[in-house]
């Protein structure tokens, strides 16, 4: 039986046989999770199926693979609930802030909070909410303590945590 | 070398939160740099996770926008997820061999799932009464526990489970043909097309179909079949094999029809296994199969059996009859 392989599927398998086990690592580490890992490489793969372009031209494999995959992970539908969220919230405070935001300059810090909220993907929930309240809301440990009804030992723990995970995500 | 890594890594984040702590002292100060110093990634790790906070403590002007869209990225994970994958599977839709393999996947029904286990792993989960529960391969389930129930939903594959005592809240698995009710014991129940198998690895357990009009005791080393309105025995089986078989991984079969047995390995592949079941429903297997290296075990079936194996990209397999591969 011979089966008719056109190129672009050859390619495919070429650039899946090569990268498929670094891809997984890598979301392995970054998403702290064999599982969701393994779903999000094949939801890369496919996704890249389906866009059909030429794949033999790529230059860097790689970081093509992990643009795709973050894309996968932090969707179109997340960055609008990011965007409305954020717009929301500006309108409500923008007398608070510090003078008139530009929509270049809303654009800029949409374009960070994907890319943090990409980073913080993964990340065990209490670990998450501690990293936010504490190097962005600048509360204390014991604040965070308090408000997480935590022992301070484990705010600590957490924030240990999501630095390492932190150091996973930037780590392509 | 990856738990060296993992060390260096907790090593930086402790560095990191003492300097964000407070002032270090001028001996502190100098053991940072010297942690920094003993290697490339030291330092590396170190500058990654400033990276990071550096870009948070940048967003600090706008803090309370911030963190609504940060909370926003953050609200309901589960659902999202799960709308993501259909939306990739409709996506799909519009390809060949390689993504109709993805499309057929039992991916979606497990993204939905409380507990969900992959192809290829084995999981033990130690729940919150001190029972614990196992998945083998594509499985998935739901659990329901709270203060008057211990309730597990099979919605897919198999799990073994080891019930802790709890005179008070028996413990029951269910699946769409019936429920399993215990007090405290061993078994695993397994979904197979429109039957659960239930296999006793200890004690007993009373079995009920899901119309509630059967119902039977079964005692450890039988086993059971239950569909929506029956539920009888089916013979015995070996519960140390069955212990065995789960701790290393392995599928064990006598006298089995073929297609059951392929059913089994697609459960632990990440592609799609194709083959065409009345074709090989004649053929009987009795072997100890490694279910955790499909592939091998593939080949195992291929060397032993009339039946050729053919890999067109990772995500199919097709296995055929070898007298008519060729037709």
């Amino acid at each position: 039986m011979s089966v008719g392989e056109p190129p672009f599927q050859r390619e495919i398998t070429q650039l899946y046989s090569e990268h498929h086990g670094w891809l997984l690592t890598w979301l392995r580490r970054k998403l702290g999770c064999r599982q969701n890992a393994a779903d999000l490489a094949q939801d890369t793969f496919a996704r890249i199926l389906n866009t059909r372009e030429s794949v033999a031209t790529i230059r860097e494999p790689r970081a093509y693979l992990s643009t795709t995959a973050r894309r996968l992970i932090i969707d179109q539908a997340r960055r609008k609930q990011i965007e409305q969220a954020y717009l929301q919230e500006l309108a409500l405070t923008m007398d608070a802030l510090e003078g008139f935001q530009s929509p270049e300059q809303i654009n800029t810090t949409l374009e960070a909070l994907e890319q943090i909220a990409f980073i913080l993907e993964g990340m065990h929930e209490y670990s998450r909410q501690a990293f936010v309240l504490y190097y962005l809301e600048e509360l204390t440990q014991q604040q965070i303590a308090r408000q997480l009804k935590l022992s301070e030992r484990t705010v600590r723990k957490y924030l240990i945590q999501a630095l390492v995970h932190c150091g996973h995500s930037m780590d392509t | 070398m990856p738990d060296a890594r993992q060390q260096i890594e907790e090593q930086a984040a402790e560095w990191m939160l003492r300097l964000h702590e407070g002032e270090l002292s001028e001996a502190q100060r100098l053991a940072f740099d010297c942690w920094k110093q003993q290697g490339p990634h030291y330092a590396a790790a170190a500058a990654r996770m400033e990276a990071v906070i550096s870009r948070m403590q940048a967003l600090r002007g706008k803090k309370s926008p911030a963190r609504a869209a940060l909370n926003a990225a953050f609200a309901n994970q589960q659902s999202r997820r799960s709308k993501s994958a259909v939306r990739t599977l409709l996506l799909a839709c519009s390809l060949a061999v390689p993504a109709a393999a993805l499309l057929l996947s039992p991916y979606p029904q497990r993204w939905m799932a409380d507990v969900r286990n992959g192809p290829g792993q084995w999981q033990t989960l130690r729940l919150a009464d001190g029972s614990a529960l196992s998945l083998n391969g594509i499985s998935a389930a739901n659990l329901h526990f709270d203060a008057t129930q211990r309730r597990i939903e099979l919605l897919q594959g198999e799990i073994l489970v080891e019930v802790a005592h709890d005179q008070a809240r028996p413990f029951i698995v269910q699946t769409a043909q019936g429920s399993m009710r215990a007090l405290g014991t061993r078994f695993v129940v397994k979904r197979e097309g429109d039957s659960t198998v239930l296999s006793m690895l200890e004690s007993r357990v009373a079995a009920h179909s899901a119309d509630a009009r059967q119902s039977l005791e079964v005692a450890a080393g039988s086993q059971a079949l239950i569909s929506t309105d029956s539920v009888r025995l089916t013979g015995s089986i070996d519960p140390a094999g069955i212990n065995e078989a789960w701790r290393r991984h392995q599928l064990v079969v006598e006298n089995r029809p073929l297609p059951e047995v392929l059913d089994e390995i697609a459960r632990h592949r990440s592609g799609r296994l194709q083959f065409d079941r009345a074709a090989l429903q004649s053929l009987r297997v009795s072997a100890v199969i490694p279910l955790d290296d499909s592939d091998h075990a593939l080949q195992l079936l291929a060397q032993t059996l009339p039946i050729t194996v053919q890999t067109y990209t990772p995500w199919l397999v097709i296995v055929n009859p070898s007298n008519t591969a060729n037709k």
